[in-house]
């Protein structure tokens, strides 16, 4: 999503860090310094420069606690600020998880703290998308979830280990998606949530870690130490903990606790591509789906919900369904819909009355988007489905997942 | 000799057998001679030569015009007398008489008159059209008062008298005015005060920066001296009053005027003088310091106020000109005039360098001050700076202005303009990164949120900023396209529109009466009663004209008088050598409109696009809904898209002619007639600038007149249409709907298409609850009484039976001259309309009459027109828009009325912004596929032929008494085809979708 993206201190416009994307030409420092500078001139007459919009790209600004001046050049893909401006809050979030607040906020060695936030270069790329792939997770602001009928039996087993690490903050990530987690850990902030996940999947693989974390919501400024051990290929469970225990001492405790539970891990991970269970049949002219719950902020989201390959005749392969879903919800959310994304709300509360559900059609798909209650559903379809029967299918595809009890979005 | 035929029944209905026998034979000579009655006229379709019209003396040097004369009924006249005098209104009479200060001024562009002509064609003839009296009741005056010119003191029966029936009109016309001017001061004691404004360059050369005193610098940039003066009549020695109001009341007067100052140059600022403004900002003891030390090298507009004169022995200090004019007079404003003030020829020259200041207060009734009052409130400018370092290095003060080339509205005090760095470092440095110019940004200044929009122009940035609250970024992004364009076909080109000092002035007035559109001045209601604010956006943001669909015998009808005019076949109306000799200008086509609806176009689509933007950036339109226009006529060159900005090559083998091309609007009572004429290729070639040709004039005024003779009378159909008609689908109210929604529960229940017919004539009907009573509204309008249970039946019904009669007369006469095949090519729809109609009943089993959207012609609305399914009409709104022709169609503001309600004004406010919202994003999809991602799939995904985006909304009413809450949701469907269609449509949810898709469908065959 993102190409570029500026990190400068606020008071002395002096450049942090900056990520470029991989096929771009590193921008030169005059630039970044008219690009600050723009924005500071703007803040000494009292203007604040919020967006800047060309034909084809986007740049925002925001500054973080006087502290911190974020610059993002996106794409830009006629969304709504709220979802620029929320990538941002996540970079910021993230630099927070891992350096913590005081030394963001109040930056006395502005040397010593540019090799301290290298640490974060792999998370903030993968929230800006700026190398590798871009998931939901940072765009909805809701953590992705798996939903598998294994998930009932797993749980247990989570809630066992967690409480043998002496902690409350458990967590069971298939492919980088939360199968389960306990009760505590749900009870995370959806930044919080948002950036463990994204943390996780952007570590490179190893078996174990041990790394600290600043909750930022909850303990911006007590460290806490974020361990994560490798079950298989794909499967990771962390926890959250105090100082004890060592993570040598919880090492020998995984083959422990979790060997009983290899087969129903094997088997989740073979949904990982449709990441809802197998028994659940939707329409077949659906290409894709995105269930978010706002209460919750846990999203769902399959881009094959079909067993063939879906369609014989379909037009868009599962990385088009995901592309033209993304933009789908990004040109929803923010102008009709509200959603969890912070700022979402001001654009639908222009309207004096609250948008329920959106279509589109295309020539090559439509999409379909409904609110009801803390769900929000947003459908592609091919395009061969008549658009008057795309309300009644949505309907029944929401309901159909909602009311499923292997699905806890 | 069609134009005499139809002229005469007007003039003396008597007349008519006489003439028309008198057809092709010696009809000129005959009707020359024959009644003074037609030379009384107003558009004497023959020698247009001997009998200048009105607007003559107004045409500006350049060869621009824009003359409006609105029609005022007695009661705002004597309203007007009584505020004759009011500060504002002479401001560009007293200028008249002098020599403009400096190049800007005399070149400068269109020249705006109001006059008061106290209607002396109706008062005559009082039997000259039906609906005068309906007219003149739709005149309010208000706004108008203050610019009444002087011919205002003039005795009115005089004025009758000499205007109209003498051969030398404009001389007796002209002197009175300028006798007027002078007659009337002495004899009118509140005359005091007089206002004029004055253009001048501030030598900032002999300032230093030392300088700090108002007063001094005024002396130094101006030549002016100023004293402290107190007003001897009004204010006798302020002893008691404080220090404070002492200098705020204090008048700034002028003491001495320096030799070989700009001041002295101008020979228009006199000892005595009051300065009240600068740059239309009041000026006072307060201010003034604050004030001149922020004048920039930019020519400065200072508003002086001229002093009463008490005594005869109070003349003016450099008075050159001989006393025989009453005291109280300012010498200086005719001197440089070469004639004596009597001479008749005097007031042609005498109007030229007209500042069209007043064009706003013309179009729109608006009071320039209050505009600037109103602006000062919100955070908005249209500025236009440059990068240009050789122009912006030369000094780096902060307080220099040197990079705004433009700025509108001039305020001194404007955040936009303090951080107008902003925007040219981010336009400078935003292309290295993006590889793009930029389009907009958003600013927030104390939480309020403002767009700008930009454009570059090479080295030049042309940027315009408004509130959020007030102007969406979709609506800012649209209104800087069509100002771009404007500007191009205006000046030729964005850059010499504001490099060219002389178009300085016609830019305040576009900008002015722009602003006063586009921030939604309270004062406009533009489309009845049910608009609002957002509805007002969406309306503005479409570039397209509304148009009026006639019965296909009065479309005809308007298209054979244009035809006809279009044809240039003048002959009966020229001079003997004129007739012989080159046409002077070719006809490239016209259109017309009747109040704000466009009823016909005989122009290409682009040429079209070019003058509704024209019309409808001056607020034309407005004017011609809200008043009856005496008399406007608008002459100016432009520069068309088509042959100046468009990148298209021309077919091959054929090249249109090289030459000018020249824009004639002509108005009278509610038509407005637009004219794009050529001046190249087999046309005479003749000098540029060239002033409006009396002879198209005229021949364009017997156009209009046409419209309005009795066997014609479109102006009454169009009312019928617009009044009477349901013109288009027929709308229901979402307050009804709830109410419906309560009580009934087989909105669902399909019945055949006839039972549904027959249900308006029968309100017995089972489905017709009360709250539906609504829906039947327009078949019972007396009109409406030969409607037909069978709609194939009906659009026969409706020819033979009332417009047939009406049509007849004109048919005939107009003899072989009838040419069906040059009819637009939007008449070759028209036939399939009713057949579509029978065919869908039949089929669908429902009703469904899409013909009425089907375009903009084959209307025939005698019937609750539904293009929703089901037994109940679910439709609140509609809009169509065809981007080819630059048409809109929506319900008339009638129809609107009809279903009024508070839920109903909610709904459509969410309607017009969702609409808004879709629409963009069709354009943003179809012009711009993505381009960063250079995967196929992407342009792929955009490149669409049709999108359709709809929204579902949901209003829950207030519980009440613990009954269940009642909910109304409605859906906003737009549905783009062929990128150049689009179709708005807001209607009920509880039909199915598959009724609207099919309505799409079947409505452009798709």
């Amino acid at each position: 999503m993102a190409s570029y993206l500026v990190c400068l201190t606020t008071a002395g416009g002096v450049p942090l860090f900056t990520r470029t994307a991989d096929d771009l030409k590193p921008l030169p420092f005059p630039v970044i310094g008219s690009l600050n500078g723009v924005h500071m001139f703007g803040s000494s007459h009292d203007v604040t420069l919020q967006s800047t919009v060309t034909e084809d790209a986007k740049i925002v600004w925001r500054v973080f606690h006087d502290s911190v001046t974020l610059i993002a050049i996106a794409q830009n893909d006629d969304a709504d600020d709220c979802h620029y401006s929320n990538l941002l809050n996540l970079v910021f979030n993230a630099m927070v998880l891992l350096v913590g607040i005081e030394e963001v906020i109040n930056m006395k060695n502005v040397e010593k703290f540019k090799k301290e936030i290298k640490v974060c270069y792999n998370l903030v790329d993968r929230i800006l998308g700026i190398k590798g792939s871009w998931g939901f997770c940072q765009l909805t602001n809701a953590v992705e979830i798996i939903a598998a009928p294994e998930n009932a039996v797993l749980q247990n087993f989570l809630d066992a280990f967690t409480e043998a690490a002496e902690s409350v903050y458990g967590c069971l990530f298939i492919d980088g998606k939360v199968a389960v987690a306990t009760k505590k850990w749900w009870s995370l902030s959806a930044n919080e949530l948002v950036l463990l996940s994204l943390l996780l999947s952007s570590l490179t693989p190893c078996t174990s870690r041990d790394i600290p974390v600043y909750l930022p919501d909850s303990h911006p400024t007590v460290p806490h130490r974020l361990m994560t051990f490798q079950l298989t290929r794909g499967i990771e469970v962390c926890v959250i903990c105090g100082p004890l225990p060592s993570l040598t001492e919880l090492e020998p405790e995984i083959l422990r606790f979790w060997k009983p539970s290899y087969d129903s891990l094997r088997s989740v991970l073979k949904l990982s591509s449709r990441n809802f269970p197998t028994n659940l049949a939707l329409d077949h002219n659906t290409l894709g789906f995105l269930l978010i719950n706002k209460e919750t902020n846990r999203c769902l989201c399959s881009i094959s919900p079909t067993f063939n390959g879906g369609h014989p005749d379909e037009t868009l392969s599962p990385s088009q369904r995901k592309e033209v879903l993304m933009s789908f919800y990004k040109r929803m959310v923010g102008t009709f819909f509200s959603s969890v994304v912070p700022g979402s709300e001001s654009g639908p509360s222009e309207f004096s009355h609250q948008a329920m559900e959106s279509y589109i059609t295309t020539e090559t798909h439509k999409c379909y988007a409904m609110m009801s209650g803390p769900h929000q559903l947003f459908m592609i379809y091919g395009e061969g489905i008549p658009t008057y029967a795309m309300r009644s299918i949505t309907q029944k595809t929401l309901s159909l997942l909602t009311k499923d009890r292997n699905i806890s979005v | 000799m069609a134009f005499n035929s139809n002229f005469k029944p007007f003039y003396d209905p008597g007349n008519e057998k006489i003439h028309r026998n008198n057809v092709g034979t010696n009809n000129f000579t005959k009707s020359s001679e024959e009644s003074s009655a037609i030379q009384q006229q107003r558009a004497p379709a023959r020698i247009s030569n001997k009998c200048p019209d009105n607007w003559e003396p107004y045409v500006h040097k350049q060869g621009d015009l824009f003359y409006v004369d609105v029609k005022e009924d007695s009661k705002s006249q004597s309203k007007n007398q009584q505020r004759v005098n009011v500060p504002e209104r002479s401001s560009g009479h007293h200028r008249d008489r002098s020599q403009p200060v400096n190049t800007e001024e005399t070149n400068n562009g269109n020249h705006v008159h109001l006059e008061n002509n106290n209607q002396p064609l109706v008062s005559k003839n009082s039997t000259y059209d039906p609906h005068s009296s309906k007219f003149e009741v739709q005149v309010t005056g208000t706004g108008y008062k203050h610019f009444k010119p002087k011919i205002l003191f003039s005795d009115q029966t005089i004025l009758k008298e000499n205007d109209f029936n003498s051969e030398n009109l404009p001389e007796s016309d002209s002197h009175k005015k300028l006798s007027n001017g002078q007659v009337s001061s002495s004899s009118c004691p509140q005359s005091e005060d007089k206002i004029k404004h004055v253009y001048l360059m501030p030598n900032l050369r002999n300032c230093s920066s030392s300088d700090k005193s108002g007063i001094i610098l005024c002396e130094k940039l101006f030549g002016i001296v100023l004293c402290q003066y107190n007003h001897r009549t009004s204010q006798p020695m302020l002893n008691g009053n404080t220090l404070e109001k002492l200098a705020r009341e204090r008048k700034i007067i002028v003491q001495d005027v320096l030799q070989a100052s700009p001041a002295k140059q101008s020979a228009q600022i006199f000892r005595g003088d009051m300065l009240v403004c600068l740059n239309d900002i009041e000026i006072t003891w307060v201010n003034l310091d604050e004030i001149f030390r922020s004048i920039s090298s930019r020519a400065v507009k200072l508003t002086f106020q001229l002093p009463v004169v008490i005594g005869p022995d109070k003349n003016p200090p450099s008075s050159r000109i001989p006393p025989p004019l009453p005291p109280k007079t300012y010498p200086h404003k005719v001197s440089t005039c070469t004639v004596v003030p009597t001479s008749p020829h005097q007031p042609k020259k005498k109007h030229h360098p007209q500042l069209g200041e007043n064009i706003l207060q013309l179009v729109s009734g608006e009071d320039k001050s209050r505009l600037y009052s109103f602006l000062k409130n919100i955070l908005c400018a249209v500025l236009y700076l440059t990068l240009d370092s050789r122009e912006s290095d030369e000094s780096s003060d902060g307080n220099n202005k040197e990079d705004i080339v433009y700025q509108f509205p001039c305020d001194l005090e404007n955040k936009l303009v303090d951080v107008r760095g902003l925007f040219l470092t981010l336009c400078g440095i935003v292309p290295d990164v993006t590889g793009n110019n930029v389009k907009c940004c958003t600013v927030s200044h104390k939480g309020e949120l403002i767009h700008v929009v930009f454009i570059r122009e090479g080295q030049d940035l042309f940027l315009m900023g408004f509130p959020h609250s007030r102007v969406p970024l979709a609506f800012s992004e649209v209104v800087m396209t069509e100002l771009h364009r404007l500007l191009k076909v205006l000046f030729g080109s964005v850059v010499s529109a504001f490099r060219s000092p002389k178009f300085r002035a016609q830019l305040d007035q576009l900008f002015s009466l722009t602003l006063h559109t586009v921030l939604q001045n309270p004062d406009i209601i533009l489309h009845g009663p049910n608009s609002n604010v957002s509805g007002q956006v969406f309306y503005e943001s479409i570039s397209g004209a509304q148009s009026l669909s006639l019965s296909q015998e009065n479309m005809l009808l308007c298209d054979e008088i244009l035809s006809e005019f279009e044809a240039a076949d003048f002959d009966e109306f020229m001079e003997e050598d004129e007739l012989f000799d080159r046409r002077a200008f070719n006809v490239l086509g016209t259109c017309l409109y009747y109040k704000e609806y466009l009823l016909c176009n005989h122009l290409p689509a682009s040429d079209f696009q070019d003058i509704h933007l024209f019309i409808k950036y001056h607020s034309l339109l407005q004017l011609m809904a809200k008043k009856s226009v005496e008399d406007l006529v608008i002459w100016r060159e432009m520069f068309p898209t088509r042959r100046f900005h468009s990148r298209e090559a021309s077919p091959p083998g054929y090249t249109e002619p090289t030459g000018h091309w020249f824009l004639l609007l002509v108005g009278m009572k509610h038509f407005l007639l637009a004219t794009l004429l050529e001046m190249g290729g087999c046309t005479k070639s003749r000098n540029i600038p060239l002033s409006p040709d009396p002879f198209y004039v005229s021949q364009a005024k017997a156009t209009l007149l046409q419209f309005e003779t009795d066997d014609v009378a479109i102006a009454q159909s169009c009312e019928k249409r617009l009044s009477a008609d349901p013109c288009g689908p027929t709308l229901v109210s979402a307050d009804s709907m709830l109410q419906g929604v309560k009580s009934k529960k087989e909105e669902n229940s399909f019945i055949s298409p006839t039972k549904v017919q027959d249900s308006p004539k029968n309100p017995a009907t089972p489905i017709l609850s009360p709250t539906y009573s609504i829906l039947f509204k327009w078949p019972l309008s007396p009109n409406n009484e030969s409607l037909s249970g069978i709609p194939e039946d009906s659009p026969d019904h409706y020819k033979g039976g009332s417009t047939n009669d009406v049509s007849t007369p004109t048919m005939k006469r107009h003899g072989s001259r009838l040419s069906y095949g040059s009819n637009d090519s939007a008449g070759s729809g028209s036939s399939s309309g009713p057949q579509n109609k029978g065919k869908l009943g039949s089929k669908s089993g429902s009703v469904f009459e899409v013909n009425s959207i089907n375009s903009a012609i084959n209307l025939e609305p005698q019937k609750v027109i539904r293009v929703t399914r089901g037994s109940q009409n679910t439709l609140f709104h509609l809009i169509q828009f065809d981007g080819l022709e630059g048409i809109v169609i929506s319900p008339s503001p009638q129809a609107l009325a009809a279903s009024q309600g508070h839920l109903q004004s909610q709904v459509l406010t969410n309607f017009y912004k969702s609409c808004l919202q879709i629409r963009n994003s069709f354009h943003r999809t179809s012009t711009h596929p993505i381009k960063l991602n250079h995967k196929n799939m992407k342009r792929r995904v955009h490149a669409v032929d049709h999108q359709e985006h709809a929204v579902l909304f949901r209003y829950t009413q207030p519980q009440e008494n613990k009954r269940p809450p009642v909910a109304l949701l409605y859906w906003v469907v737009g549905r783009q085809l062929r990128h150049e269609k689009e179709m708005f449509v807001c209607f009920h949810e509880s039909i199915p979708q598959s009724a609207i898709e099919m309505a799409f469908r079947v409505g452009f065959g798709t």
